[in-house]
């Protein structure tokens, strides 16, 4: 990737017995809003760390703008901001203190840019309440802030929207949105939040245990989130059977619900529909549909182990 | 570096918890004075008296508070993640590690001021600076103990940083001091003939410190108490070196421990 501004190789983490990180390779575009998607105890926040040289890589390489050693990584950091786990706050000082602070501890010399970037999130009218006072929403607000006033070329945002209400979602979502097209800043955002990332992001790069499953494009996963055929009976497991062994359908994929989705010859609904018919199940529902982010993930990541033995188990049944 | 310790002095100056420790160490410097105006007797207290009136508790109060003061500039920062966060910022491990270090001294040093020099300097301007022990001399012992007292600073802030926790090292550190003067009791207590000097921080600040050794003396027209304060070139030496090698060795380890350190 040409206009790759952080490239991670190989890179491995183990803490005791556990892999937090497990030989990840990826690289993130310049200026693009790139999303970190998995569940919990994937490995995002440690590879977040890692960037930020909290955590020490067991082996393996990471570039930050074309730099790999220790020190010219440190440099290199003073380009980018990072929330990570919990906003940086003092509790017992008020906004214009804490990012007052923060000037000083990133050698910023003009302390103006403080009231700038509190008017950018909205808490310029806070004045000498303590941090310790906040609402959650304004304590993601604050660790925006900070993470503005140097002015950064990257942003790496560790959940940033977590224990926010709606409107606030949608403020933290528009704004990232504003800092990306107006200043060319690049966004690594991790959320598990799926529906809101996928009115942000340009890239996705999805990991569980440790590992990698896909980087991929927005435009991409548009086009993989294809159409499906789904399908709901009285007999949810049997009508698996009966498309498996009478028509040959293998690209069967299984809702929480039980319905079932299936990603092949989608040309061919009214055979499906009149097969399922003819060996006495009763269609519920019948819909061509489109897969969204959530669905796309289950599948890919979190719920794939689940989706064979649910599969499985429905072969039991019948 | 100077910027961590830039935006550490602003946090100290927000920091309720600093007035209380100035307030306490004017407090302590102050009930000073009127305790040594009191225990005087008929004796002019001149600066040179109250050195050996305060001696013993210099050995002792000025590592007490230096302790909290150090735990709290070198651990604190981890409960709230300012140590993260300066990482995060690009600033190096030893920046992070050496602003500290040398806040800690400098903040010491200040305290160790305040509470073991201005008494004396407020009683040298009201009565003179007097003849029980001469100037230069005075000064040679607050230099060792200065020096004793960077080598228990450092030692705290090792153990702060290892433990990354102000609650931590400062147990650790009131535990040391109990520890340290254990031996004292127990030597004096059985007679050993052996005497801890420059090998343990409190033992040795308190020899440095230690003025019981008097005569008496006349001079212009007046008996005047006259300390012989004398310190044994093996226990200079051993101050010294001690002070230095300690130091250096705990700054290497601890600093090569944080260094490689994930910090979380």
């Amino acid at each position: 990737m040409e206009n790759a501004i952080i490239t991670v190789e190989h890179l491995v983490k183990q803490f005791g017995k556990h892999k937090a990180v497990d030989d990840v390779s990826l690289q993130i575009r310049k200026g693009s809003i790139c999303g970190l998607i998995g569940p919990n105890g994937a490995g995002k926040t440690t590879l977040m760390k890692m960037l930020g040289g909290l955590v020490m890589p067991d082996s393996g390489k990471i570039t930050i703008f074309g730099k790999e050693s220790e020190n010219d990584l440190a440099h290199e950091r003073s380009r980018m901001s990072f929330i990570i786990e919990t906003p940086y706050a003092k509790q017992g000082m008020s906004a214009k203190e804490n990012l007052t602070k923060q000037c000083y501890q990133k050698g910023i010399p003009d302390l103006s840019r403080v009231d700038e970037v509190l008017s950018i999130v909205g808490l310029g009218d806070t004045g000498k309440k303590s941090v310790k006072n906040f609402s959650l929403g304004m304590r993601q607000r604050l660790g925006i802030a900070g993470a503005l006033l140097s002015r950064p070329e990257v942003m790496v945002l560790d959940e940033p929207v977590n224990g926010l209400d709606p409107e606030g979602i949608v403020e933290v979502r528009d704004l990232i949105t504003k800092l990306n097209h107006d200043q060319d800043i690049t966004v690594i955002i991790s959320s598990h939040i799926l529906a809101e990332l996928s009115h942000l992001c340009t890239d996705y790069i999805f990991i569980n245990n440790g590992q990698i499953k896909q980087c991929i494009e927005a435009e991409q996963l548009r086009a993989m989130c294809q159409e499906n055929y789904h399908i709901h009976t009285d007999n949810d497991p049997l009508a698996v059977a009966v498309l498996q062994e009478k028509l040959g359908i293998k690209d069967i994929s299984v809702d929480k619900d039980g319905s079932l989705r299936i990603h092949e010859r989608l040309d061919e609904k009214r055979l499906i529909s009149e097969t399922l018919y003819q060996n006495g199940l009763v269609p519920l529902i019948l819909e061509i549909t489109e897969a969204d982010l959530e669905q796309y993930y289950m599948k890919l990541v979190g719920e794939n182990n689940v989706e064979h033995r649910k599969i499985s188990e429905l072969h039991d049944k019948t | 570096m100077w910027n961590i310790v830039r935006s550490l002095n602003y946090t100290i100056k927000h920091d309720i918890y600093s007035y209380i420790m100035v307030l306490l160490g004017l407090i302590i410097a102050v009930s000073s004075i009127v305790t040594m105006f009191s225990d005087s007797g008929g004796e002019t207290l001149t600066g040179s008296l109250a050195v050996g009136y305060w001696g013993t508790f210099i050995a002792v109060f000025c590592f007490m508070l230096p302790a909290f003061v150090t735990t709290r500039i070198c651990g604190y920062d981890f409960n709230d993640k300012t140590v993260n966060y300066e990482v995060l910022y690009g600033q190096k491990r030893s920046a992070v590690f050496f602003s500290r270090i040398i806040l800690s001294y400098i903040y010491n040093i200040i305290l160790f001021a305040v509470i073991a020099i201005a008494p004396l300097a407020v009683l040298t301007l009201m009565n003179g600076w007097g003849h029980s022990i001469s100037m230069s001399e005075a000064l040679f012992h607050f230099v060792l103990s200065l020096m004793v007292l960077i080598r228990y600073t450092t030692f705290i802030a090792c153990l702060t940083f290892l433990a990354r926790s102000s609650w931590i090292g400062l147990a650790a550190g009131y535990l040391m001091m109990i520890f340290e003067m254990l031996p004292l009791f127990v030597m004096e207590l059985m007679n050993l003939g052996f005497e801890l000097t420059w090998q343990l921080s409190i033992p040795n600040a308190m020899k440095i410190m230690d003025f019981s050794n008097t005569a008496m003396g006349f001079v212009d027209g007046k008996d005047i108490t006259i300390y012989k304060a004398a310190l044994d070139s093996s226990v200079v030496t051993g101050t010294v070196l001690a002070a230095v090698i300690e130091t250096v060795l705990l700054l290497i380890c601890s600093y090569v421990l944080f260094r490689k350190r994930d910090i979380d």
